[in-house]
C-alpha cells in the first residue's frame, strides 16, 4: 500500500480547486439567474391609461422598448378599419443621429367612441411586428359584460345536465346558450337561450329559453341525423346572474314571471 | 426616401385629379363610404414542417394603385411568434383610377422553425387589412390545427347544430355537445368525449355518447324537460363515433360513425361568428 504524503504544495492545490469550482459554479447561478431577467428586459412593454373607460374618453397608449432614438407612434389606417384594429407605427429616425439602446417610451393617445374591446397593433415603419394591446372600452352604467361566458358550465347538485355558452364578448356581447337537460323519462333534452340583453353594470342578463321541434324523421338506427328545424317558441325566461368569472346563478323563470328553476352553475375547465 | 416622395408626388396629383373630376361632374355632394379593405389570406401548404416554402396568396379590393406584390418582413428580435406581410405598391408618377380594382399578390416565406406563427397583413402604412397563421410542424405532430371552439352547424339543417369547447392551450381536449332531434321530432343531445388528434391536427375523432337521466317527473310547467340531480344519471351508451374534418378555421365536415367505422351520415358545418 503506497501512501501520499500531503505536502503544502498539494493542500494549496486541492483549495485552489475547490475555490475555482465554488466560482465556477456561482457564475453559473449568476448567469441563469441573469439570463432570463435581460431576456425579459428587452421585451417591448404596452399600457393603456386608464385601462377601461367609457366610450370619448381619451386613452393614452403608452409603449416601452429598448432603442437607440426615440421613436415617434402614430395611428394610421382609415375611420372604418381603426374600429377594427387600431395601428399605431412607430417611427424610428435614422440611427446615425441615435444614441445608446436603452428602454425608451413613446405614446400616443385614442379616443374610442364605441364599447367593446379594440385591438392595437404596434409595428416599426418598417413592418416590423412590435406587438398588442387591447383597449376596453366599457361605459361605468354600460350593459357590456366584463366577463366571457363562452364555455361549458354546470350545476355540481345536478351533474350530467348542463349549459355552453358561445358569447360574441370581443364583438358585439352577444350571448347564446344551449341548455342540456333530461324529460320525464330521462331522455336527454335540450333548450336554447336567446335574446339575451344584458342589464346596467352588465353583471346581470335576461334572455328567452326556446323549446325547438322538428318534424318527424329516421334515426339510423340509433343515430338521429340533423335536420332543420320546425318549430320554435320560447317557453321561459332565463335569467343569468354574474357571481365572478366561473361562477353564476342562473334562473328559469315562467313568462307570468315565477320562478321555476334556480341553479348555481360553475363553468368547467379542462 | 425615395419612395416617400413619390407617394407624396402621386397623392397630390391624386387630390388635384380628384378636385378636378368633382368640380366637373356635379356640385351636388354625394357621400362616398369607403370600402373595408380587409384581405383573403392562404397560406399553401397549411401545413408543412420547418425549411419548406409556402406560398401566401393575399387578394382583395382596393382603390386607386393596387398592390403589385408583397413581401413578409424580418423578425423583430422581441417579437418571435408574430410576423408582418406588407403589400407592395406600384412606384409610379402616373395616376391610378379612383376605381376600387380586386388585386391578388403572392409572397414566399419559408419558417425556419416549427410553431404557429401569425401572419398580420399590413399595408405600407402599417394598416392592418387580416391576418393567418402558418402551421410549421414536424410530420407525426398531430396537436389541433385550430381552437374550435364556438357553435357550428350546417346551413342545410338550421336548427340543429354542435358545440365545441376546445382546450387548445392545456391538454387539447375537446368536449361536444350535437344538437338533433329523435324520431318524434324532440330535441335530442349527445355529448363528443375522449376526443383523439390526428393527421397533423386537421381530424378529431371521439365517443358520440347517448347520456340518459333517472326519469324527472318533477319539472315545472311549461318545461318539460330539466337538470338531472347528481347521481342520477341512468346510463351513458356510445352510441357510436364522431369523426371532424377541419377544412379551415370556420369550416368542417362532421361525420357519425358507427362503433364499426362505417360513416352514418354527414354534415358541412361552419362556425357561427356572434
Amino acid at each position: 500500500m503506497v501512501t501520499k504524503t500531503q505536502t503544502p504544495y498539494h493542500v494549496m492545490k486541492r483549495l485552489f480547486g475547490v475555490a475555482l469550482s465554488l466560482v465556477a459554479t456561482g457564475l453559473i447561478l449568476v448567469m441563469t439567474a441573469l439570463i432570463p431577467a435581460a431576456a425579459q428586459s428587452s421585451s417591448p412593454t404596452f399600457s393603456v391609461e386608464p385601462v377601461e373607460a367609457g366610450p370619448g374618453v381619451a386613452r393614452r397608449i403608452s409603449i416601452g422598448l429598448i432603442t437607440g432614438c426615440d421613436p415617434t407612434p402614430s395611428i394610421v389606417g382609415n375611420e372604418i378599419s381603426r374600429t377594427r384594429t387600431l395601428t399605431v407605427r412607430l417611427e424610428q429616425p435614422n440611427p446615425f443621429f441615435c444614441d445608446q439602446l436603452v428602454r425608451r417610451s413613446a405614446s400616443i393617445s385614442f379616443t374610442p367612441d364605441t364599447e367593446g374591446e379594440l385591438r392595437v397593433l404596434v409595428v416599426t415603419d418598417q413592418g416590423g411586428y412590435v406587438g398588442e394591446v387591447v383597449i376596453r372600452t366599457r361605459a361605468a352604467n354600460g350593459t357590456r359584460s366584463p366577463y366571457d361566458l363562452t364555455g361549458m358550465w354546470y350545476d355540481p347538485a345536478s351533474y350530467g345536465s348542463g349549459l355552453t355558452f358561445v358569447h360574441g364578448f370581443a364583438r358585439q356581447d352577444t350571448l347564446f346558450g344551449t341548455w342540456f337537460v333530461y324529460d320525464a323519462a330521462g331522455e336527454p333534452r335540450w333548450y336554447t337561450i336567446q335574446n339575451v340583453a344584458w342589464k346596467a353594470g352588465g353583471l346581470e342578463a335576461e334572455g328567452l329559453i326556446y323549446e325547438t321541434s322538428a318534424n318527424p324523421g329516421l334515426c339510423m338506427p340509433t343515430l338521429c341525423p340533423p335536420v332543420a328545424f320546425a318549430t320554435v317558441m320560447p317557453v321561459a325566461r332565463a335569467r343569468i346572474v354574474m357571481q365572478g368569472v366561473n361562477s353564476a346563478q342562473i334562473q328559469a323563470i315562467s313568462l307570468g314571471g315565477t320562478v321555476l328553476l334556480r341553479l348555481n352553475i360553475i363553468r368547467a375547465i379542462f | 426616401m425615395a419612395r416617400r416622395f413619390f407617394r407624396s408626388v402621386m397623392l397630390a396629383l391624386a387630390c388635384v385629379a380628384a378636385s378636378l373630376l368633382s368640380s366637373s361632374v356635379s356640385a351636388q355632394a354625394i357621400p362616398i363610404k369607403l370600402p373595408e379593405r380587409v384581405s383573403q389570406i392562404t397560406v399553401t401548404p397549411e401545413v408543412a414542417d420547418a425549411g419548406v416554402a409556402r406560398e401566401i396568396k393575399i387578394s382583395g379590393n382596393w382603390m386607386g394603385c393596387v398592390p403589385v406584390g408583397a413581401a413578409v418582413t424580418p423578425a423583430v428580435v422581441f417579437a418571435s411568434g408574430t410576423r408582418v406581410a406588407r403589400l407592395i405598391f406600384p412606384q409610379t408618377l402616373a395616376p391610378c383610377a379612383a376605381v376600387i380594382a380586386p388585386y391578388t399578390v403572392t409572397a414566399t416565406y419559408t419558417p425556419a422553425a416549427r410553431g404557429i406563427e401569425k401572419l398580420l397583413v399590413l399595408n405600407i402604412d402599417g394598416e392592418y387589412l387580416g391576418e393567418a397563421l402558418v402551421d410549421t410542424r414536424a410530420p407525426g405532430d398531430h396537436r389541433s390545427a385550430f381552437n374550435i371552439t364556438g357553435m357550428w352547424y350546417d346551413p342545410q339543417s338550421n336548427g340543429s347544430g354542435l358545440t365545441f369547447v376546445h382546450s387548445r392551450v392545456n391538454d387539447n381536449a375537446v368536449f361536444g355537445t350535437w344538437y338533433v332531434y329523435d324520431r318524434s321530432g324532440k330535441p335530442l343531445w349527445y355529448t363528443i368525449q375522449d376526443t383523439v388528434w390526428k393527421s397533423q391536427g386537421r381530424v378529431m375523432e371521439g365517443v358520440l355518447i347517448k347520456t340518459l337521466g333517472a326519469g324527472i317527473a318533477g319539472c315545472p310547467p311549461p318545461l318539460t324537460a330539466c337538470p338531472s340531480e347528481q347521481f342520477a344519471l341512468r346510463l351513458v351508451v356510445g352510441v357510436g363515433r364522431a369523426r371532424v374534418t377541419l377544412t379551415g378555421p370556420a369550416t368542417a365536415l362532421v361525420e357519425a360513425l358507427s362503433l364499426s367505422g362505417a360513416v352514418i351520415f354527414s354534415s358541412n358545418v361552419i362556425r357561427v361568428e356572434i
